[in-house]
């Protein structure tokens, strides 16, 4: 600090213009950073204090020049806070694009609210925060604020430049500890080298990064982690509502969770006992004894998000999700456990990182902030059944494309493991689709057809399954949006299948006036509903894309046609090979039946950027050959 | 929509003093135990089997206050797990400084009716409810009924103790499950008057009056009071449809405002009154009329702001500029100045109100003649014709009058143009108070519509290549909406981008924009694109289709019957004009017919012709809408119309080589 006042008053002295606000005119932005940057850190200074374990405070200090409405978000300041965290202070100012200060910011400015997601009953959670409003562009925002943690569990992670249009001029971290704290530490992309410091009272750790230029907001970008800067820090010695422990990996903190936060939530009541008992005495094989609980599991309770108490990390107790008939996946998940041990079979308490995007929980760096949900692994000799414990419709053993193909953290009595979630693999995730359709004289398609779904695809239908008839027509009309179609039958039902859960949709349809009629030529689009969408064609792309998930779609179309139609145009056979996927598009006409083949079957992977206009080319030529029409000539009698 | 007035009290009451009481908690019939489904809704998840409201005034001795003690008492059924969601249940209660609303002797019991007859009970525990502070107007209470299964009947009731008696308390028979008995009755002190509205498409099954004497009491002044009984059976489920303006418009609900109260000392204080009373009060509201009125601001600045223009017009053009420049909008609605014109123009910021009243001030001391209008936007739903109510309007604008022509000015939205509206003011009708004469209702109908103009020349190539120019004229709503657009990119460049990613078949060579500032214009995009039509030549034909610019390619009126009007928003006309030099060689055999397409009482139309001249194929087409709502009754008309276009645009051209 003293430093830059002595600086200051040099300047002064000199006769040169002050530092201060003229600093941030954006005309200070050098020419490579403004290039395609929607918003610039100027200046980021994170601070963290861990002046104990019960009391972290994280100062920061940001400047940021937002240069247009994309990216007005950006400037937005959340602060959220709960019993355990407290803000210390908050202001701030903004500055016009020369830098001349337009408006302080101060505590009273920012709007506080509660911070209940929506599928929330209830957090004890709240937010305050502030987004400039009805200014030019460009203008620069500045904030000063101080939170305080009476925890340090969680340790906020760094990333210097969250979003891809940002540019960054500099940034820094600081982290200070006492000298006998241990710490892990883990840096991602970082290319610097970190410094460290120590006095008599204490030591610090920092990071920096300059000058990082912005880069195009792509499609398909791998999942930020890959490329991000970020450090992670783990104190090994931690304090976390009126619990201590301390870890150097994932077995010692799965330890921790599982001695200190679950156990103690797994007493049975009588009635319990009494009840398992009565399900799985008759019962010698352990999956089926699973399967019966299970589904008393899903017939007696429901989700319910109540995160309140030890932050969202300790379920509630498994005598009282028997009562309330409720409970979150925590809760939901402890009590199957809890029903399992009664029955003597054991199991594993899982975090993991839900969504459609697969997320590891890292290997080499143990912590418990990378999980957002928990699902239960029930060890068997020969495999694993995985259960998701939230859901009142999935079958027993699906997991889905929510939480598959992924790193887990299991937290066991014999201390914490890292678990794989089985994978659905691009051949075994299809939507297969037989149907037989007749075309009259007038255009109109009358037919049915049944669509069998596997894998990850299983649970496409999960949704509609058990609506009312008018429900999934009007669902189904959105997912067929096909002009005119109606239905007159729909039925779903579970199919006997080897090795992964299959439902199967069958569908009886008209459609009035589907292929059109000028003079004597009739107009017919084959593929009826499986139309890829186009994708963009970036002629130059900067970052890897990334595919997520594979699939296979399978549609097979006959057609039954009028005996005075011939044939008059009809498409060339597709036929595609490439590193991203396979596609096939066959018509064949005999006699009087059209049949319209398409097979799309989807990689998953990561390709380099060059590569990307090869998959948009594939991608595009799909949906160009989905479009595909044959055209008839009525013969004249 | 049906909205039926009475009058609050009655003027024939019946002399008697029985209360039309609350059914007795807990006591479930065996015919409600046994229900599998709602009688006349099979869908029906969930259904309200009872409901009960009522509403009363109570004087608080300690307080010295009065309040409004509401009770509501509801029993429903879960049929399915796709119904369990109506077991989580939420209280929104008001504070407003030390106004504070609170729930009191809140009871909650989920049953679970068994095979043997009997049924099991699991109460809610006071532990399990949950207040959560949402915002700085509103707490919740929340909670979620314990042990539901298939089957369960959750009972619960409570009181909600507010200070607010404006609005009495307002009563919604319909709700997103069916209700099959919904009543209601509100007790109300005979000093008080409130005018009552019934919205919503159905009927009151029944109504009662009756006379509670004494039924209020203030210190030493017993009061009788009007006992108002509202039932309603067999309620369907209220279920959104797409395009649809606000929901309370169409909800079968009943509402309360206070028009009057009989004072102790026998003289009346008028609440509700006509709008004769409103619009005095108003202008002479320090934050509206008052607002309006201060032209002194701009006194100064008004010669430099009108010194290059001419007219009256251009004068009022310029000032609206100005305005539009000066004051930014912060996102906030009202019909009431926040920061007032002074403070506004100061901090460069302010709400709907301040921005437009400031408008309005500048153009009095430019010398036009400008008023006010009050109105309520499309979400907040339509007001109230009858009388005034000032809570329902939400939004100021100004009105104009230049020589005889009038415009409305919204100086909120730089991109907007001098006179037109934005979409969220395109909402029936709005009040005018001029500053002298009474006030009036307006229409809110837009000038301007949705239009869009495609022209392309090109020439179509054997190999399948059409080549060509193409220009895209937007005018009026599709200007402003692409304007807008535009300025979310960093850049015009990414925009091309961004736009040049998303056209697969189509290739964008090069591009340019015009009139992206001149907002008072039409907006242009030229471009030359190369549009790959067909493979290849079969048979010496060729096919091709001429709708690829602007395919309708999903009916969006997808349904067999609709409920409530379709309300499109804006009237829209989009129009193609198409001249393709053909290859040499090649005649017409095919193409698409000519039709001409209309929509009852012209509300909407379709015209498609196809020629070929001298080598040259011509398309035009014109598609237009021209009404903003059309009534249920209309939809399979519309439906029907979509779908006439989208079997034309399916059809080819087709031409053959000739053969020499």
């Amino acid at each position: 600090m003293s430093k830059s006042y002595w600086l200051c008053f040099f300047l002064l002295l000199m006769g040169i213009k002050v530092w201060g606000q003229a600093d941030f005119a954006i005309d200070h932005i050098p020419e490579h950073l403004r290039l395609r940057a929607n918003a610039i850190m100027r200046d980021r200074q994170y601070t963290i204090d861990m002046h104990a374990t019960n009391e972290v405070v994280l100062h920061v200090k940001e400047v940021l020049t937002i240069m247009n409405k994309s990216a007005l978000a950006y400037a937005r300041l959340a602060l959220f806070y709960d019993k355990n965290t407290v803000i210390k202070d908050i202001h701030g100012a903004l500055y016009d694009g020369q830098g001349q200060l337009m408006q302080k910011i101060s505590a009273k400015d920012f709007l506080d609210e509660s911070a209940v997601n929506n599928f929330s009953l209830f957090e004890d959670s709240r937010v305050k925060h502030f987004l400039p409003n009805g200014l030019e562009y460009p203008f620069t925002v500045m904030y000063d604020f101080e939170l305080k943690f009476k925890q340090n569990l969680i340790i906020p992670d760094w990333v210097p430049k969250p979003y891809r249009d940002m540019a960054v001029e500099q940034s820094s971290y600081q982290f200070i500890c006492g000298l006998e704290d241990k710490l892990h530490i883990k840096e991602s992309n970082y290319t610097g080298k970190r410094t460290e410091e120590r006095n008599q009272k204490q030591k610090s750790y920092t990071w920096m990064v300059k000058s990082l230029p912005a880069g195009r907001i792509e499609p398909l970008s791998p999942p930020p982690e890959s490329y991000q800067t970020r450090v992670k820090i783990a104190p090994e010695q931690f304090y976390y509502y009126r619990k201590k422990g301390g870890y150097t990996n994932w077995r010692e903190l799965g330890q921790w969770v599982y001695n200190d936060l679950i156990k103690e939530q797994q007493l049975p009541t009588p009635s319990m006992i009494s009840q398992v008992n009565g399900l799985v005495d008759n019962l010698t094989d352990n999956r089926e004894k699973i399967k019966v609980l299970y589904e008393y599991l899903q017939q007696k309770t429901r989700y319910v998000s109540v995160q309140i108490g030890i932050g969202g990390f300790q379920p509630m107790a498994a005598s009282e999700v028997d009562r309330l008939g409720y409970g979150d996946c925590k809760g939901l998940v402890n009590y199957m456990q809890t029903l399992l041990n009664i029955a003597e079979i054991p199991s594993y308490y899982c975090v993991v990182n839900a969504g459609s995007l697969k997320k590891d929980m890292e290997l080499d760096f143990a912590s418990m902030n990378q999980g957002n949900h928990v699902i239960l692994a029930v060890p068997l000799k020969q495999d694993t059944v995985w259960l998701e414990c939230t859901s009142q419709k999935i079958p027993f053993g699906f997991l889905g494309d929510f939480t598959d193909d992924r790193l887990v953290f299991a937290c066991t009595p014999h201390g914490g493991e890292l678990l794989r979630t089985p994978k659905y693999t691009p051949m075994a995730s299809t939507q297969q689709r037989k149907a037989i359709f007749s075309l009259n004289s007038e255009g109109d398609i009358h037919g049915a057809f049944s669509t069998r779904f596997k894998g990850a695809q299983y649970d496409n239908r999960l949704g509609i399954a058990d609506m009312p008839l008018n429900e999934q027509t009007k669902t189904l009309k959105q997912i067929y949006a096909i002009d005119n179609i109606d239905f007159t039958q729909v039925a779903y039902a579970d199919q006997p299948a080897e090795d992964t859960p299959c439902m199967q949709e069958d569908v009886a349809i008209n459609i009035r006036h589907y292929a059109p009629k000028n003079g004597q030529l009739i107009y017919l689009q084959p593929n009826l509903f499986n139309r890829q969408g186009s994708v963009p064609q970036l002629e130059k792309r900067e970052s890897p894309f990334y595919l997520n998930r594979g699939y296979t779609d399978e549609d097979i179309l006959t057609y039954t046609v009028p005996d005075q139609y011939v044939l008059r145009m009809k498409p060339a056979d597709v036929k595609l090979e490439t590193d991203f996927g396979d596609f096939v598009m066959e018509l064949t006409l005999t006699d009087r039946q059209l049949v319209y083949h398409r097979k799309l079957s989807l990689r998953e992977g990561q390709f380099p950027p060059e590569r990307y206009i090869d998959y948009a080319r594939f991608m595009n030529a799909v949906y160009q050959a989905d479009l595909t029409k044959v055209v008839f000539l009525e013969k004249e009698h | 929509m049906t909205k039926i007035i009475f009058p609050a009290l009655v003027a024939l009451l019946s002399f008697c003093t029985v209360f039309a009481d609350d059914f007795s908690f807990g006591a479930i019939s065996t015919e409600e135990k046994e229900m599998q489904q709602c009688a006349y809704d099979s869908t029906a998840n969930a259904v309200v089997l009872r409901e009960y409201g009522r509403a009363r005034f109570s004087f608080d001795d300690q307080s010295g206050a009065i309040n409004l003690i509401f009770t509501h008492h509801v029993r429903l059924k879960i049929f399915n797990k796709e119904g369990v969601k109506q077991a989580n249940i939420v209280i929104p209660l008001y504070k407003d400084g030390d106004r504070i609303e609170y729930v009191q002797e809140l009871k909650a019991v989920t049953l679970n009716p068994q095979t043997n007859g009997t049924k099991v009970e699991t109460w809610l525990e006071t532990k399990n409810t949950y207040k959560e502070e949402y915002s700085k107007y509103v707490t919740l209470t929340k909670f979620t009924m314990p042990n539901i299964q298939n089957g369960s009947i959750i009972e619960y009731s409570y009181q909600i103790i507010s200070p607010r008696l404006y609005n009495f308390r307002n009563w919604e028979f319909q709700t997103d499950i069916p209700k099959i008995y919904s009543e209601y009755e509100a007790i109300i002190p005979g000093t008080y008057n409130y005018n009552v509205v019934m919205r919503g498409p159905f009927k009151l099954s029944d109504q009662k009056s009756a006379l509670v004497r004494e039924g209020f009491r203030l210190p030493g002044w017993p009061i009788d009071c009007s006992q108002l009984t509202y039932i309603m059976k067999n309620v369907p489920a209220f279920i959104e449809e797409d395009y649809m303006t606000a929901a309370s418009n169409f909800k079968s609900a009943i509402y309360f405002e206070l028009a009057d109260v009989l004072l102790r000392n026998g003289s009346k204080r008028s609440f509700t009154k006509e709008w004769k009373n409103v619009d005095r009060e108003l202008m002479l509201d320090r934050s509206l009329g008052g607002q309006a009125k201060q032209k002194d601001e701009f006194e100064k600045v008004m010669p430099e702001i009108t010194q290059h223009v001419q007219g009256d017009l251009n004068k009022a053009k310029a000032i609206y500029s100005f305005i539009k420049k000066q004051i930014k909008w912060n996102k906030y609605y009202g019909i009431f100045s926040e920061l007032g014109v002074r403070k506004a123009l100061d901090q460069h910021t302010g709400n709907i109100a301040d921005i437009n009243l400031a408008l309005i001030a500048a153009l009095a001391a430019g010398g036009l003649d400008a008023e006010v209008v009050i109105l309520s936007t499309r979400e907040n739903g339509i007001v109230n014709k009858l009388n005034p109510v000032i809570s329902e309007f939400n939004y100021l604008i100004a009105k104009l009058t230049v020589a005889g022509e009038s415009y409305f000015l919204d100086a909120s939205d730089p991109l907007l143009p001098f006179g037109m509206l934005p979409l969220r003011c395109i909402n029936d009708q709005g009040r005018v108070l001029p500053i002298k004469q009474s006030s009036y209702w307006v229409d809110l109908m837009p000038k301007e519509k949705h239009h869009v103009q495609y022209t392309l020349i090109g020439e179509l190539l054997t190999d399948g290549t059409l080549k060509g120019k193409l220009v895209t004229s937007s005018y009026g709503y599709a200007a402003y909406l692409k304007r807008k657009e535009i300025v979310d990119y960093p850049s015009v460049e990414e925009y091309f981008e961004k736009k040049k990613s998303e056209t697969p078949g189509m290739q964008i060579l090069h591009e340019e924009i015009s009139g992206l500032d001149t907002i008072e214009r039409s907006l242009q995009e030229r471009c030359e694109v190369s549009i790959n039509l067909f493979d290849s030549l079969q048979n010496h034909q060729l096919f091709f289709n001429p709708f690829f610019m602007n395919k309708t390619n999903k009916n969006p009126f997808n349904l067999n019957e609709r409920t409530y009007p379709v309300d499109i928003g804006m009237l829209q006309e989009e129009s193609l004009n198409l001249d393709v030099k053909l290859p040499d060689g090649y005649e017409l055999v095919s193409k698409p017919k000519d039709m001409n397409l209309a929509l009852m009482d012209k509300g909407g139309q379709f015209v498609n012709r196809t020629r070929l001249e001298n080598g040259h194929l011509f398309c035009n087409q014109l598609f237009r809408l021209n009404k903003m709502i059309y009534g249920s009754e209309e939809y399979l008309s519309l439906k029907e119309f979509f779908s006439r276009i989208i079997q034309l645009q399916k059809t080819d051209v087709v031409l053959q080589e000739k053969t020499i």
